[in-house]
């Protein structure tokens, strides 16, 4: 029991050799998380670091469909199993705070 | 690096097969999509006749002023939009509360308008948009496509990037692979632009407005929950209402302010004019235009103008290029080669030209997925996919389908009932009786064969019923200088030509198949 959980931990650590399948929790984890992390990250970026006005609201307008695509293959390409948790949830995880703060 | 590339290879030959025929649609209705305002002109009796008259010595006031005497026309707010632009040779009136009021600009005479909605132009617009497919389902599916576009062409400059690849080897795989790839990179940056701006539009500003609600409140600090209410104004601003002050005025004649307003500002190609409280003391005139020395920054939906006073021409305010807000400008430079509505024939021409070569590129790299696949019978009979006829379908059976629906629209009365059931009921079922060739069909060749046969007929009538059902031939319409009607006509004869030589340039043997491959 014990054995079979370290062997599939040693699994989702390492680098995957095999690159032919994609699975179907990475497929997941690209699409979705790239969507949150890309439709929440420009309008944090824009309203922490820049103080932006409501003006400033055409640029996620025009490119959060841009940014979509180039997150979820940021995550696509991660090397482990591993990579594509950290990838997908650190981000969310630090966007989704700082979203708490910006609404309250 | 190899599980890298070997990832990459596995995630875009998947994305695009799941959505490389609705891309390839959308590509090729794209293409009408360019020319619509040539087939909207072509597509309508009331605008055959010759325009005699420049543009410049056409007595405006005349008409307008005759129309205006009507006291249910208002005259505020009209907008009179000049011949020429969008390629429409009648003089056009406007405004929210009538029915538009379409003029022949050589003798005043009222046309019989056909509306906007039951035309040709408008179906192949609709059916490049999404929306002919159940308004937001459409929008909705067609924006993801173009997300997914955008995900296969940046996979595939990494992919080009990354891996070396050779051009040798005449095998149907190596050579499909070469012509993926080439056609690909070179027309990949005008549409990477193009669908940046089409995913936004289907998925955040025109269709899905509901997406786009999270960010707005954010940004607004919770004041509006929809993006047109926070950035409208800014983005589409409206005229500035003034009060009426009351005293009856003769107004200067409008082909006289518009002389002045080309004086004034020569650079520009006037599109339209809008009269603000016309016949009143502080009526005023706005003459929009478009500045063809720069292009990206105008002539979409940041048009210079300049406002004159409608009594005695003085001019209220100069607007240049430049003068707009900068999200005017930006939303402008984003969205142009998407839509290039006021740009001449030529740019269009190639800018279809791009889209033509991109749309061939991705049929090859669709022909690469079922080269990878094919499975050899007795080691010399290749046997493809069935996805190989499903392809065949919609990718062949565009261009009967699409003939139809040309040939038809001069074929049928135009008062007949449910006329608009029958042309696009007659459209798709084509599409689908080309999947029973294609599926039926024992040999492919012969099926594709069949197919642009088919299509080539329907392209060569369609052109034909024109010409008898309007009663102007070529020759009429290229001797009264009608030449975008023309031109729709030889378009339709250069995809018939199309359609003939691919059928009879394809092989009726597997042997001299190998032959085709290795001579491209």
């Amino acid at each position: 029991m014990n054995f079979g959980i370290r062997k599939y931990l040693d699994e989702f650590n390492s680098r995957q050799k095999n690159g032919k399948t994609i699975g179907w929790i990475r497929s997941l984890c690209a699409i979705l998380g790239g969507l949150f992390i890309s439709y929440f990250a420009l309008i944090i970026i824009l309203k922490v670091i820049f103080d932006a006005s409501k003006d400033a609201l055409i640029i996620p307008l025009l490119f959060n469909t841009f940014t979509w695509p180039c997150v979820s293959i940021w995550i696509f390409l991660s090397r482990s199993s591993k990579d594509v948790f950290l990838r997908t949830f650190i981000p969310s995880l630090f966007i989704g705070i700082v979203l708490i703060f910006i609404i309250e | 690096m190899k599980q890298l590339g070997e990832r990459l290879i596995k995630v875009h030959a998947t994305a695009g097969i799941v959505f490389g025929l609705l891309f390839y649609v959308i590509m090729y209705f794209g293409i009408f999509s360019i020319f619509q305002n040539y087939i909207k002109v072509w597509e309508k009796p009331s605008r055959h006749f010759a325009s005699m008259v420049k543009k410049e010595d056409i007595p405006i006031s005349k008409y307008v002023n005759q129309i205006l005497l009507d006291p249910n026309i208002p005259n505020n707010n009209l907008r009179i939009i000049l011949p020429d632009s969008k390629n429409d040779n009648a003089l056009v009136l406007s405004q929210m509360f009538i029915k538009k009021i379409v003029i022949n600009p050589n003798n005043g005479e009222k046309l019989k308008d056909e509306g906007r909605r039951i035309g040709l132009g408008f179906f192949l617009h609709n059916l490049h948009t999404g929306r002919a497919f159940y308004r937001n389902v459409g929008f909705t599916i067609f924006g993801i496509v173009a997300v997914a576009s955008i995900f296969l062409i940046l996979t595939g400059l990494i992919q080009v990037l990354t891996i070396k690849y050779s051009n040798k080897g005449d095998s149907a795989l190596k050579k499909s692979s070469k012509w993926h790839r080439k056609l690909s990179i070179w027309f990949f940056f005008p549409i990477l632009i193009i669908f940046i701006s089409c995913a936004a539009l289907n998925l955040q500003i025109k269709g899905n407005k509901k997406l786009s609600e999270p960010i707005t409140q954010i940004l607004s600090n919770k004041e509006s929950t929809k993006w047109p209410e926070a950035i409208g104004s800014t983005l589409f601003p409206s005229p500035e209402v003034k009060k009426k002050e009351g005293i009856l005025v003769t107004m200067m004649p409008l082909e006289k302010l518009y002389a002045k307003a080309r004086e004034i500002n020569p650079n520009l190609d006037y599109l339209d004019m809008r009269l603000y409280r016309w016949n009143d003391s502080s009526a005023e005139i706005e003459l929009r235009g478009y500045n063809p020395s720069y292009p990206f920054f105008n002539g979409f939906i940041n048009l210079p103008s300049v406002t004159l006073k409608g009594s005695d021409a003085s001019v209220v305010k100069i607007k240049r290029v430049f003068d707009a807000h900068w999200i005017r400008i930006f939303y402008e430079f984003v969205h142009f080669l998407h839509f290039v509505p006021f740009m001449s024939f030529i740019f269009k021409f190639l800018l279809s030209l791009v889209v033509a070569g991109f749309t061939i590129g991705t049929a090859f790299g669709i022909w690469l997925y079922l080269e990878k696949c094919v499975k050899k019978y007795d080691n010399k009979i290749p046997f493809y996919h069935w996805f190989s006829r499903f392809s065949m379908t919609i990718m062949l059976g565009v261009f009967p389908s699409t003939a139809i629906a040309f040939c038809l629209q001069w074929l049928l009365p135009l008062n007949m009932e449910e006329r608009i059931l029958w042309q696009q009921g007659a459209f798709f079922l084509t599409w689908l009786s080309t999947g029973l060739i294609a599926f039926a069909r024992f040999d492919s060749n012969k099926a594709a064969k069949d197919i642009l046969y088919i299509g080539s007929i329907l392209f060569f009538c369609a052109p034909l019923i024109h010409w008898f059902n309007s009663g102007y031939g070529p020759l009429k319409l290229a001797s009264l200088n009608m030449y975008p009607i023309l031109g729709v006509d030889i378009g339709l004869l250069f995809l018939d030509v199309l359609c003939f030589v691919c059928a009879f340039i394809l092989p009726k043997s597997r042997i001299q198949n190998k032959k085709i491959w290795k001579s491209i």
